[in-house]
């Protein structure tokens, strides 16, 4: 398979302080990878670094060349006087595609993400259905890679299920997809293999049916020990 | 485009811009209704011939200070609500994100004065004084140029200073730019190394004062200094250079 | 921004610096210029106001920043300048003794203009204050006469400011000379002169020499160089304005050496009326109080 992303021994230093500690990642096409570690282990740091938001220190950081990217933030903030189908519009001229405005386009990302009705403005949106909202914008580009963060936090139980069957549906269509949660059943549920990160550092990976303790017992006994 | 539009979007949508909007008409009011025996030149200053130069200053100076809130938490409320990380992960420069903010608020302030001359439209057309109506809309050019000034200057300086800082900065601008001439009569009092030192520093200030006077003079008919005006405009081009190339470490 | 606009916006920045440049206004300020030609159209309805050989514009006049100084000679609405350090610090509306030659120093317009809003003097109106100075002492070497032995405004106010009995009867002498300018029905002038000497004299008495030649000194000088700014004023800002500025405030004892300049005017004015041709024959040689008592013999 085609490696979409590579990461290449990849640091980050906050004012002498080393959050991201030689990092490197293979991830293929159509994979979906998990993020893995505790607070402050570094995995923010390292999807800010993929998205271009914040420099590596040192190492290299390659993306396959006509890759398109999409992302959804942890705690994303949209105007809250406009409504869902605003933002999109919204997020779609930012784009610069004219092709990506076309309302009924739009209308589709939204209906994938179980916001049919576009006529609420989102200061009367819950949590989940803002985190919905980031994910359709995250989709507007219809993107190779898609980089998630906390993709199901603050959903409801139908609103996690959705959302995981939606994952499985976009891995199905050949996206490659980047998930940091903590929410380990979900990763369990979608994600091909993973990294567990602590203090910056790879401390061990994941991968899918390869083993007999479930990814919950492994974080424990790995990230648990503190 | 969509950025720009945004941001006038929200802005209009925020209470401020009212009542501030509101405490300009208040002033343009208060001035055009009775002023009892205030003269200025020996003129009473009911004659709006006579008013016009002082309240295009004021009007002026009000709209400065409305451009100044507007603009100077714009961009760090971006970075801090991480809209940000939407816009960079597009692949947006942040030379075109920062400027686009930044002409929303322009755009947002050009709005609020016009609103403000419009208001001193309608009280002279009251006031009966309807033929200086096409003056008073070529003096709101010139208060484009005051705003735009305060609006970029603040917009560079809050890229990367926190709002506290680039509010202060920018009043303290606003108003030793709006009082340039005191400024300069006060300092020409002053004698010695201190003095020079002094006077240099208020060359780098904006002539705002210089901005409004040649409204005044516009509308008075006397002669304008273009050298005032295209030291504004050099000015804009500097903090336009300034919103594109000052860049943040982080989204 | 592409390239294309990059350089575009760069191209547009320098031609902003060059037409900077090219618009700043080098030597003599065109507001500044404009400045003497006022005084100069002022002179045509002024003339020399009966002090025979006066024209403020006789003498060169700087204009100053307070760090450098045009020095402007005025001939015919020509103006030739030159450029040069400036010769006092600071805001000053003065005259300067090069060699033979006296050259009034003003601040420059742009500075001047906030006072201007601020007390309705236009800077035109101080050049002709200054001006009279400097043809005080070319013409009638005033100042030669009578420096040594004047004391400093500041020693003179000390002594006289707290002077009770002093301050009053310089109020009553601004009173008297008041009628002339208030009272369309003032009355018998010479009477007018006669009491006001008989209370200036009385006055004398509290005073040691020093103080009253300071006075004298003080009252001629200054009082006719304000005389002559208030007829420059009324021309230039109109008869309510020179009414509420000068007349308005004349006979108001003023603490300093303002009081000087009101009561010369005074004095000035009741002379005009007394020997409307004292000026012919005046050449600062006398206190005004002299010339005033000899008309009231």
């Amino acid at each position: 398979m085609v490696d979409m992303l590579v990461l290449d021994n990849v640091n980050k230093e906050y004012k002498g302080t080393v959050v991201v500690n030689d990092l490197s990642l293979n991830i293929k096409k159509g994979e979906v990878f998990a993020l893995l570690g505790a607070n402050g282990a570094g995995k923010t740091t390292t999807i800010k670094m993929i998205l271009g938001l914040t420099k590596a220190s040192s190492g290299k950081i390659e993306i396959d060349n006509a890759a398109k990217i999409g992302y959804s933030p942890e705690t994303p903030y949209f105007p809250e006087y406009l409504t869902a189908m605003e933002v999109m519009n919204y997020y779609a001229g930012v784009e610069g595609d004219k092709s990506k405005k076309d309302k009924s386009y739009l209308q589709s990302l939204l209906d994938m993400t179980g916001l049919s009705d576009t006529k609420i403005k989102v200061k009367n949106y819950s949590k989940g259905m803002i985190q919905r909202l980031a994910l359709a914008q995250a989709l507007i580009s219809d993107p190779d890679i898609l980089i998630l963060d906390e993709p199901t936090a603050g959903l409801d139980a139908l609103g996690r299920k959705h959302n995981l069957e939606l994952l499985k549906r976009l891995k199905e269509q050949g996206k490659t997809i980047i998930i940091n949660s903590h929410i380990l059943h979900d990763i369990e549920a979608v994600c091909d293999r993973g990294v567990i990160m602590k203090k910056g550092k790879v401390i061990d990976t994941w991968t899918k049916d390869e083993s007999s303790e479930s990814l919950e017992d492994k974080f424990v006994r790995l990230v648990g020990e503190e | 485009m969509e950025i720009t539009l945004n941001v006038i979007r929200e802005k209009i949508r925020k209470k401020m811009l009212y009542v501030t909007t509101a405490l300009g008409i208040i002033v343009v009011a208060v001035f055009s209704t009775d002023m009892g025996s205030l003269t200025v030149g020996g003129r009473s200053i009911n004659d709006y011939h006579v008013l016009l130069p002082i309240l295009i200053n004021v009007l002026n100076f009000l709209n400065g200070a409305i451009a100044l809130a507007i603009s100077c938490s714009t961009i760090p409320l971006e970075y801090e609500r991480r809209t940000s990380h939407l816009i960079w992960s597009r692949g947006i420069s942040q030379g075109r994100y920062h400027m686009s903010l930044t002409v929303g608020n322009l755009v947002t302030s050009w709005i609020s004065g016009i609103i403000l001359y419009m208001t001193l439209g309608v009280f002279a057309v009251i006031k009966g004084y309807a033929d200086i109506l096409g003056k008073i809309a070529v003096a709101a050019v010139f208060m484009m140029l005051y705003a735009a000034i305060i609006c970029m200057l603040t917009s560079a300086l809050s890229i990367r200073i926190p709002t506290l800082f680039t509010g202060t900065i920018m009043v303290i601008i606003l108003v030793f730019g709006a009082f340039r001439n005191a400024l300069n009569l006060l300092t020409a009092t002053l004698t010695g190394i201190g003095a020079v030192v002094i006077k240099r520093a208020i060359r780098l200030i904006p002539n705002l004062a210089g901005i409004s006077t040649q409204a005044g003079n516009l509308v008075q008919e006397k002669p304008l200094n273009a050298h005032v005006i295209i030291m504004a405009l050099l000015m804009i081009w500097i903090a336009g250079l300034l919103v594109m190339i000052v860049k943040r470490e982080e989204a | 921004m592409k390239k294309g606009g990059f350089v575009l916006y760069m191209l547009l920045g320098v031609t902003l610096v060059v037409s900077g440049f090219a618009t700043t206004e080098r030597g003599l300020k065109e507001n500044d210029r404009e400045m003497l030609y006022n005084v100069a159209e002022d002179y045509e309805e002024l003339g020399d106001m009966g002090f025979k050989g006066f024209y403020p514009l006789d003498y060169k006049v700087a204009f100053s920043d307070s760090e450098k100084e045009i020095l402007v000679s005025y001939d015919e609405g020509k103006c030739n300048f030159s450029e040069r350090k400036a010769v006092y610090g600071g805001l000053v509306g003065s005259i300067y003794q090069d060699g033979d030659e006296f050259e009034v120093i003003v601040p420059e317009y742009d500075t001047w203009i906030t006072l201007e809003n601020l007390n309705d003097e236009p800077l035109s109106v101080v050049i002709w204050h200054e001006g009279f100075h400097a043809y005080q002492n070319s013409y009638h070497k005033a100042y030669e006469k009578v420096t040594s032995e004047v004391i400093s405004e500041t020693d003179l106010s000390e002594v006289v400011d707290s002077n009770i009995e002093g301050k009053k009867l310089f109020s009553e002498m601004l009173k008297v000379l008041e009628r002339i300018i208030t009272d369309e029905n003032y009355g018998n002038l010479r009477e007018i002169a006669i009491e006001y000497s008989k209370i200036a004299n009385e006055r004398r008495k509290l005073f040691g020499d020093e103080v009253n030649k300071s006075e004298d000194y003080y009252v001629m000088i200054e009082g006719t160089a304000y005389y002559v700014e208030s007829q420059a004023a009324r021309l230039e800002n109109g008869e309510k304005l020179y009414r509420d500025n000068y007349l308005g405030t004349a006979s108001k004892y003023a603490e300093g050496n303002a009081k000087y300049y009101r009561l010369g005017m005074l004095e000035c004015m009741l002379l005009d009326k007394l020997a409307p041709d004292w000026k012919d024959s005046y050449g600062f040689d006398r206190t005004l109080d002299e010339v005033i008592e000899a008309y009231t013999r």
